[in-house]
């Protein structure tokens, strides 16, 4: 078993490099094609006036446009599927926590880690449990870090077990761990990022971010229950989202206080969401961000209902009447080599957490 | 620089008189103007779904939102048609004028994509400017009608067809969406 722990650590950094390698020649290549472009531009220009490359451009999109939204459609069915209950597995809510007596865990705090896209099973990747664990050092002793949740998927059981498409997944993972060219893993480790960019779209959306949410909510409040947590016993529950899984934390953070009856507070790290979550009874949202933090500032664009110009928006409303707060680690980017699971900012991260947790826990 | 500006400029205005031809050639009628709105009423079979309607009543909700639609859709064609009649002096012929008009529609087919989640309203605001920019080249190509003028024409209509759907339809489909939000709560 550790054995094949310390194999899948050591297949996934070499999986990393290799995708860091794909980007380094994606990049150079770009590099290179735009030098070729100015040496030779008149031809250049002949090349992109040409009619083929224009059918090649026109082809693409058109493939693009329709792929798209077919597969945001095709995803959202799916939960609206398990919603009506044709899929086994969702749970009646009333069942939850009957029995106050089963297998206590004896902590009053549970921080719940939601992870970003790059999640595709319920294990962390190496540098997000280094992390973890520092994490789960810092809290105090009466609190309890829940991991391994996956947030990008509302089914009791993980994507490569879903019965309607774990051959699918299967086949992806396989693909993504053990294709041996880096260019196919790289591939294969994009369409699940993909698949998990489209669940952010869809809690975020108005229509069905209700259902989607209320889906991951009840698979949490599951989770909880299976660790020994009571209503009746526990004094808080604290959402850690990283990325994405901010915009996760986000939606169901007021669901999940329904159902767990207990306040509920989310901390973003770098987080991307889009703010039309329902808040409304939720006391306390805190950021943690990089200063350079690229991509959670192209999701403050993707989401404009975040930007200051829009009072009206959810977001902004629940603003004026709590407090948002807002810790910045300056250098800090969004990940890799100066993300929060760096060992650069590492311990920054933790520390804020860990601030906010004591400045926020109830007396 | 400029060179490249103006070579793409002509491929746009030669893409747009292609356009306009193909859709002067096409022959679409009431099917075309039906399936627009089918498809813009299964847009939202997902408020249906999760309002936990039977089989035989979302089948009757589709049907129903997509004749009203294409009511709306007709409604504005015929008041682009009024307009047309008073400014350019064209005879009053709303029948002929809807049969020629009613192949703009033809984008509308895809409309079902803005089930999509969170990238709907960008589709939906894409496909009604594609619309409005077919009814533009046909005017042009049928009526020899300049495109500025063209705006002044087809924009009361098309605004009104807009309206029409926002009252009837996106007023409905919101409440059902919120009715949702309501009842997610109550499950528990």
């Amino acid at each position: 078993m550790l054995l094949s722990r310390t194999w899948l650590r050591k297949r996934r950094e070499q999986l990393r490099l290799s995708r860091q390698l794909v980007i380094g020649i994606l990049i150079a290549s770009a590099v290179i094609l735009f030098l070729c472009v100015a040496v030779v531009r008149r031809d250049a220009m002949m090349l992109i006036g040409g009619g083929s490359f224009y059918e090649l451009l026109k082809f693409t999109a058109l493939i693009l446009a329709f792929l798209i939204p077919l597969s945001g459609i095709y995803s959202v069915m799916l939960d609206f599927v398990f919603w009506e209950g044709w899929l086994d597995g969702l749970p009646d809510p009333k069942d939850l926590f009957a029995d106050s007596s089963l297998n206590d865990s004896g902590h009053r705090h549970y921080v719940i880690y939601l992870d970003g896209i790059h999640q595709s099973e319920e294990d962390h990747p190496p540098r997000v449990s280094r992390f973890l664990e520092k994490l789960e050092a810092g809290i105090d002793e009466d609190a309890l870090l829940v991991k391994g949740i996956e947030a990008y998927t509302i089914m009791p059981v993980a994507l490569s077990s879903a019965s309607y498409s774990q051959w699918f997944w299967r086949w992806l993972f396989a693909m993504q761990e053990h294709h041996p060219n880096a260019l196919i893993s790289f591939l294969s480790s994009f369409l699940v990022q993909a698949n998990n960019v489209i669940k952010v779209g869809i809690s975020s959306d108005r229509r069905y971010g209700p259902v989607m949410n209320y889906e991951l909510s009840l698979k949490i409040a599951r989770r909880l229950e299976s660790i020994g947590f009571h209503p009746s016993r526990a004094s808080r529950l604290v959402l850690v989202g990283y990325s994405g899984g901010g915009e996760m934390a986000i939606g169901t953070a007021e669901m999940l206080q329904r159902l767990c009856r207990v306040p509920v507070q989310v901390i973003t790290v770098c987080g991307v969401f889009s703010g039309n979550g329902s808040l409304a009874e939720i006391e306390r949202v805190a950021m943690v961000v990089g200063a350079k933090d690229p991509v959670a500032a192209f999701g403050r664009l993707v989401y404009p209902g975040r930007l200051p110009m829009l009072p009206l928006s959810n977001w902004n409303r629940w603003q004026s009447h709590r407090k948002l707060a807002r810790y910045e680690i300056s250098e800090m980017g969004h990940n890799g080599r100066s993300g929060p699971f760096s060992e650069r900012f590492s311990s920054d991260v933790v520390t804020a957490i860990c601030r906010e947790l004591a400045c926020s826990a109830p007396q | 620089m400029l060179e490249v500006v103006q070579h793409w400029l002509v491929g746009i205005n030669d893409s747009l008189e292609f356009l306009a031809q193909s859709m002067v050639k096409m022959e679409a009628g009431l099917g075309l103007l039906l399936g627009v709105g089918f498809s813009m009423s299964a847009s939202h079979f997902f408020s249906l779904l999760a309002n936990r309607l039977k089989p035989i009543q979302i089948a009757v909700h589709l049907a129903v939102d997509a004749f009203g639609l294409g009511l709306a859709f007709l409604l504005g064609i015929f008041c682009d048609s009024l307009i047309l009649a008073m400014i350019e002096s064209v005879p009053l012929d709303p029948v002929t004028f809807a049969n020629q008009m009613t192949v703009a529609l033809w984008p509308g087919l895809f409309y079902v994509l803005v089930g999509a989640p969170y990238i709907s309203d960008l589709i939906a605001v894409t496909i009604f400017a594609w619309i409005h920019l077919n009814c533009l080249l046909l005017l042009r190509a049928v009526y020899a009608v300049p495109l500025a003028k063209g705006l002044v024409v087809t924009s009361p209509g098309f605004v009104l067809a807009l309206i029409v759907i926002a009252l009837l339809f996106a007023q409905r489909w919101r409440s059902s969406y919120a009715e949702l939000v309501r009842e997610v709560p109550s499950r528990q």
